[in-house]
C-alpha cells in the first residue's frame, strides 16, 4: 500500500494514543470523508487493527461503544519509515534554505 | 429536529451503500462516535458537518467490495468456461501440473538439503577440523586423539568434541546384529545442542577409562530390541561381547553430522585409555567445533593453519600435516550440492516448456474466442476488465495445475529419494510440507498472471465491425506468430535437456564399462566382526576363518570363498605409511600404501591375474616368513626397473616386521571406478588374524541366492556372530555410481516430457496453422498444385521450427556445459556426438509430429474448402 501524507498522519495519530474515528479527525483537522476510507485502508493492510470498547465502560459514561483503532507491528514500521522519510525531507530542505 | 437526529438519519441512508457484511458495525461505529461527539461538542452546525464523511465512507467501502466483486464473478465465469470445455481444461491442467509437480518435489529435496538449517544449536557456528596432507593433496584426513587436547588450545574454537565411528555387534538375545555407532566425547551432546529424550547424556569423567561402561541408543534400536520399554535405563547390553550399561536414549532422528552420520544406532563415551589419549599417529578420530562468539570461519582458519605449522615443526609425528576448517553445511551436502542444483535448473526447464506449452494452448483459445471477445469490448470493457477475465481464467487453470502438481510432486519425491538415498544427509526429513504448498501455490499464481498477461497482450485488435464481418479464416492470425515463437523456445529448451541427459547417459555407459581390474559377476560378499572374548587370542581367529572358508568352499554352487580385510568398493581404504629397506626416505617424502590382509585363494577368487612372482599358500602363516605382495602400480612406482621381487618393506615404525615381496598383481580400482588404482599392499590373513573381515565368494549361479546358506555356515560355527552388509559385487560398485546413475535418471524423464511437450506444440501448431490455411491449400490443389507438394510443404513448416528450435538450443546446451562438466566421466560437455543424435532426435519427433496436419492437408477437397469459404 503506498502510505500517503494523509494515511502517515493517521497513523500518528493512533500512535499518540487517539484511539476513535473522531478523535483522529480532531488531532488531524483532516475532515471525516478523508480520514475514515484512510482507516478502512490501513486496516484492509493491516496496518491497524480496530476493536470495540468494553460494553461497561460505554454504559458506565451513558453513550453507545465506540471502535478503537491500534497500529500493528507492520503499522508501526510503516509508521517509522515514513517519518524517517518525512525528517530527510525537512533537513533537505533546511539545507537548501541555507543555501540560497 | 435535532442536528444528531438529522446525523443520525444521513448515516443511516449512507448505510446502504455499505456492503452487507460490513454494514451492521459500519452502523453503530458512526452512531457511537456521533452521540459521543454530540454529548462533547454539541455544537450543530459541527455534528452535521461531521455526519457528512459518512457518505464518502460508505462510497469507499462498495467500491472497494465492487472491484472485488467484479474479479469473484469473473473467477467464477472462469471456472464455467473452464468446465464447460473439459478436454481443453485436462490438457492445460495436465501440462501444468507436469511442470509444477517435478518442481514441487526437487523444491522440497532442495528446501531439506540446502536451505534449511541442519537440526543443530546454531548450525552456522559448527565446523570439522581436518587434517591435511597437502604434498599427497589429501584434505580430509582424520585425526588423533593428541590433537584432542591440542586444539583445545584454539582461541577461534569455543567448544571441541570428538568422535570415533565404528560399527559394533550387538548380542544378548536370539538376534545378534552388527550396528553402526560411535564413541563420542561428554562434550558432543552440548556442542550439537542435542541430548537424549529418556536417561542422561555423558559426563566428562567418561572421556577417560576407569568409568563403568555406559552406552545410549537411538530411539530406532530403542524401538527394534527393546520394544520402546520406558524402563530401559539401567538394563544392560551386550556390545562386542561385554555388557554396558543403557544410561540414555536418542530421540528419533538424532544423528551426528556429515560423513559421521551413516544410521548410527550407538553412542558410547569416549572412555580414553592413557596410551589412547596421547597417541599421535592414529588418525582414526573426526573433530567438530564450535566457532568463538565473533570469530569468523576465516579467523578460526587462519589460527588454526598457523598452530598446525608449529605442530608440525615440533612433532615429528605431524610433519606433513595440516589442518582446515569446513563448515557442517558445506561437508554434509557439498557431494550432492551440484547434481541438485542441476537437477533443479532442468526441472525449472522443464517448467518454462511447459508453461510455454500451455501458453500455446491459451493462445489458440484466445484467438477463436476473438468474435466473444470484440463484443465485450463494444459493450464497453475496458482493457483492465478483459485484462481481469484473463488473469481470472488462467489462475484457474493454473490453480488447478498446481493442486495436481502437488500431488504428483508428492508422488516424484517418493521415487525420487531412493535414487540419492546414500547421498543426501542423514539428520534431515525430505517430505512435501506447507513450504513446498506455499511454494507451489506460488508458483501457480505467477504462472496465472504471466499467462493472463501473455493472453491480453496477443488479442487481437479491431472493431467489432471487422471482427463480426470477417470470417474465421480470412482474419489476420495475431497469435500465428507468438505460437510459433513458444514452439521454437520449447524445441530449444527440450534440447537442452535431453544435451544433458544424453551427456550423463553418455557418462554412466562409460562408467559401466570400465574394468574395475577383477570379475564382478557372481560374487557375494558380506562383513563379519570377530568380537567377544572368544575371539581375542590369536590363534581362534585363525582357525575360525579357516574353518568358515572349508564349510563356504562346501557349499554347492560356491567356487571359491576368501576373505580380505578390505574388498573393492567395500567402503574403506585403510592406507598406511611404509618404509623399504636399504632406502631411507628422503625429508618430506611421504610413501604411502593401502593395506589389506587375504586369504590364499582371494586373487583367484576375484579373478585378479597375477603379474611377477607368486600368489600366497597355506604355508604363508604365523610360523612363516611374513611377505606380501604388492599391486602393478606400487611396484611401478618404487621400482620402475622391474626388480620388486624379493625386495622387503616393513608397514608403520620400527617395531614391525620386514615384509618380504613375493608377488605382483594386477591393479584394482577400489573405492570408484572414476579414480585410478592406488597403491595397495596384500598380506596373508593368516599373519596378521585381523578380526574384521569380508567374506568374498565366487558362485556359479545366483550370488544373491547363496546368502542364506553362507549365514547358515557361520551360524554353524557361531550363532552369535552377524553377518552384515551382504551384497554381491555388482551392486556395491552400482552403489558406487548411484548419485550419478540417478541423476541421469533424472534428467532423462525430464529430458523425454520436455521432448513429449515439445512434440506436442509441434503438432498443435502445425494443426492449427493447417486449419488456417485449408481455404488456400483448396486453391493450390485446384490451380493444379500436387498432394505431395502440399504435404511437403507442411513437414516443412515443421522442421524449420525445429530445425530453428533445436539451433538455439543447441547453442544454449554449449552455453551452459560448464553447469555439467564436473558431473560428467571421460565425456565432453560439449561432445559433438551426442549433440548431433539430440538434434537429429529432435527433427524425428517435428517430423513424427507433423506427419498428420500434413496428411490432413494433403486430403482436403478442393471443392469442400472453396464452397466453405
Amino acid at each position: 500500500m503506498r502510505i500517503t501524507l494523509v494515511t502517515a498522519l493517521v497513523m500518528q495519530a493512533i500512535g499518540a494514543g487517539h484511539c476513535h474515528g473522531f478523535d483522529i479527525v480532531e488531532v488531524t483537522g483532516y475532515p471525516t470523508g478523508t480520514v475514515y476510507p484512510a482507516l478502512r485502508r490501513l486496516e484492509r493492510d493491516g496496518y491497524v487493527t480496530s476493536h470495540w470498547e468494553p460494553e461497561r465502560t460505554a454504559t458506565r459514561e451513558g453513550r453507545p461503544a465506540r471502535r478503537y483503532y491500534k497500529l500493528t507491528a507492520s503499522g508501526v514500521t510503516a509508521l517509522d519509515a515514513a517519518l524517517q522519510l518525512l525528517r530527510r525531507l525537512d533537513a533537505a530542505s533546511r539545507l537548501n534554505l541555507g543555501t540560497v | 429536529m435535532t442536528p444528531l437526529r438529522f446525523a443520525l438519519g444521513l448515516v443511516r441512508t449512507a448505510a446502504h451503500l455499505v456492503p452487507r457484511w460490513q454494514r451492521g458495525d459500519w452502523q453503530r461505529e458512526w452512531s457511537a462516535e456521533l452521540h459521543h461527539h454530540a454529548m462533547d461538542a454539541p455544537e450543530p452546525r459541527r455534528i452535521v458537518q461531521q455526519s457528512t464523511g459518512a457518505i464518502a465512507d460508505a462510497v469507499y467501502l462498495r467500491s472497494q467490495a465492487l472491484q472485488l466483486d467484479l474479479f469473484v464473478h469473473d473467477l467464477a465465469l472462469a471456472c464455467r468456461n473452464a468446465f464447460r470445455r473439459p478436454g481443453f481444461t485436462l490438457l492445460v491442467v495436465l501440462t501444468l501440473a507436469l511442470g509444477i509437480g517435478v518442481n514441487s518435489a526437487v523444491f522440497a529435496l532442495l528446501d531439506s538439503v540446502l536451505l534449511r538449517p541442519l537440526p543443530y544449536r546454531d548450525p552456522s557456528r559448527l565446523v570439522f577440523i581436518w587434517q591435511t596432507l597437502p604434498a599427497k593433496n589429501v584434505m580430509e584426513l582424520e585425526a588423533t586423539p593428541y590433537d584432542l587436547e591440542a586444539w583445545r588450545g584454539l582461541r577461534g574454537i569455543s567448544e571441541l568434541a570428538m568422535a570415533k565411528p565404528d560399527t559394533y555387534t550387538l548380542t544378548g538375545d536370539d538376534n545378534p546384529e552388527r550396528v553402526r555407532g560411535s564413541r563420542v566425547t561428554a562434550s558432543m551432546m552440548p556442542l550439537l545442542g542435542i541430548a537424549p529424550r529418556i536417561g542422561r547424556a555423558f559426563t566428562e569423567a567418561e572421556d577417560l577409562d576407569g568409568t563403568a561402561p555406559v552406552a545410549i541408543v537411538s530411539d530406532r534400536l530403542w524401538r527394534r530390541r527393546f520394544g520402546a520399554d520406558a524402563d530401559v535405563i539401567g538394563q544392560t547390553i551386550q556390545v562386542d561381547g561385554k555388557p554396558r550399561e543403557i544410561v540414555g536414549v536418542m530421540p528419533a532422528g538424532a544423528s551426528l553430522p556429515g560423513p559421521l552420520a551413516e544410521d548410527s544406532e550407538l553412542w558410547l563415551p569416549a572412555r580414553l585409555s592413557p596410551s589412547e589419549r596421547t597417541n599421535e599417529d592414529s588418525h582414526n578420530y573426526r573433530f567438530l567445533g564450535r566457532l568463538a562468539p565473533g570469530t569468523t570461519l576465516e579467523q578460526a582458519s587462519s589460527e588454526l593453519e598457523v598452530f598446525a605449522a608449529r605442530i608440525a615443526s615440533q612433532r615429528p609425528s605431524h610433519r606433513l600435516i595440516g589442518a582446515r576448517l569446513v563448515p557442517i553445511a558445506e561437508q554434509t551436502v557439498h557431494a550432492i550440492k551440484p547434481a541438485l542444483l542441476l537437477i533443479a535448473g532442468s526441472v525449472g526447464l522443464l517448467l518454462l516448456v511447459a508453461s510455454a506449452n500451455a501458453s500455446t494452448l491459451l493462445l489458440a483459445r484466445a484467438s477463436n474466442r476473438r468474435h466473444e471477445l470484440a463484443v465485450r469490448t463494444a459493450l464497453g470493457a475496458t482493457r483492465g476488465r478483459l485484462f481481469s477475465l484473463a488473469v481470472a481464467e488462467s489462475l484457474v487453470f493454473a490453480s488447478l495445475g498446481g493442486l495436481a502438481g502437488l500431488l504428483l510432486g508428492g508422488w516424484a519425491l517418493r521415487a525420487v529419494l531412493p535414487l540419492f538415498a546414500g547421498a543426501l544427509p542423514a539428520a534431515i526429513a525430505i517430505d512435501i510440507d506447507a513450504r513446498v504448498a506455499v511454494f507451489t501455490a506460488a508458483v501457480s499464481a505467477v504462472l496465472g498472471v504471466l499467462f493472463g498477461v501473455v493472453v491480453t497482450l496477443h488479442r487481437p485488435d479491431g472493431r467489432l465491425i471487422d471482427v463480426l464481418k470477417a470470417s474465421g479464416r480470412t482474419i489476420s492470425d495475431a497469435g500465428g506468430r507468438s505460437r510459433g515463437a513458444l514452439v521454437i523456445a520449447q524445441v530449444a529448451l527440450a534440447v537442452v535437456l535431453l544435451s544433458a541427459a544424453g551427456l550423463m547417459v553418455s557418462s554412466v555407459v562409460k562408467l559401466s564399462r570400465v574394468r574395475p581390474g577383477f570379475d564382478a559377476d557372481h560374487l557375494l560378499t558380506f562383513k563379519l566382526a570377530l568380537a567377544g572374548s572368544t575371539y581375542d587370542a590369536a590363534p581362534s581367529r585363525i582357525a575360525f576363518t579357516a574353518n568358515l572358508l572349508a564349510r563356504l568352499e562346501a557349499i554347492p554352487g560356491v567356487r571359491h570363498a576368501s576373505i580380505a580385510t578390505m574388498v573393492p568398493f567395500g567402503g574403506a581404504r585403510g592406507a598406511n605409511s611404509f618404509s623399504i629397506e636399504g632406502r631411507p626416505r628422503k625429508p618430506g617424502e611421504l610413501q604411502i600404501a593401502d593395506q589389506r590382509e587375504v586369504s590364499p585363494n582371494y586373487f583367484q577368487t576375484m579373478n585378479m591375474p597375477l603379474v611377477e612372482g607368486r600368489l600366497f599358500q597355506m604355508t604363508d602363516d604365523s610360523r612363516g616368513e611374513p611377505v606380501v605382495i604388492i599391486n602393478r602400480t606400487l611396484a611401478k612406482q618404487y621400482w620402475p626397473n622391474g626388480d620388486a621381487i624379493d625386495r622387503r618393506v616393513r608397514v608403520g615404525l620400527d617395531p614391525n616386521p620386514w615384509l618380504r615381496i613375493v608377488g605382483i598383481v594386477e591393479d584394482v580400482r577400489h573405492v570408484s571406478l572414476t579414480r585410478d588404482a592406488v597403491t595397495e599392499m596384500y598380506r596373508p590373513i593368516a599373519q596378521t588374524a585381523a578380526p574384521l573381515f569380508t567374506l568374498a565368494i565366487r558362485t556359479s549361479g545366483d550370488p544373491a541366492a547363496l546368502t542364506p546358506a553362507a549365514r547358515a555356515a557361520v551360524h554353524a560355527i557361531d550363532p552369535n556372530l552377524p553377518i552384515y552388509d551382504v551384497r554381491t559385487m555388482e551392486d556395491r560398485i552400482a552403489g558406487s555410481f548411484a548419485q550419478t546413475r540417478g541423476t541421469m535418471l533424472l534428467l532423462l524423464v525430464t529430458a523425454v516430457l520436455a521432448a513429449a511437450l515439445s512434440g506436442v506444440a509441434i503438432y498443435g501448431s502445425i494443426w492449427y496453422a493447417v486449419s488456417q490455411r485449408i481455404p488456400e491449400i483448396g486453391l493450390r490443389l485446384a490451380l493444379g498444385a500436387s498432394r505431395a507438394s502440399v504435404f511437403a510443404d507442411v513437414l516443412r513448416r515443421a522442421v524449420t521450427l525445429t530445425g530453428i528450435g533445436a539451433l538455439v538450443g543447441v547453442a544454449g546446451a554449449v552455453a551452459g556445459s560448464r553447469a555439467i562438466a564436473g558431473l560428467l566421466f571421460e565425456t565432453r560437455a560439449t561432445d559433438p556426438a551426442t549433440l548431433t543424435t539430440v538434434v537429429l532426435a529432435t527433427l524425428g519427433v517435428a517430423i513424427a509430429a507433423g506427419i498428420v496436419p500434413a496428411r490432413r492437408a494433403m486430403r482436403v477437397d478442393p471443392m469442400i474448402a472453396l464452397r466453405a469459404d
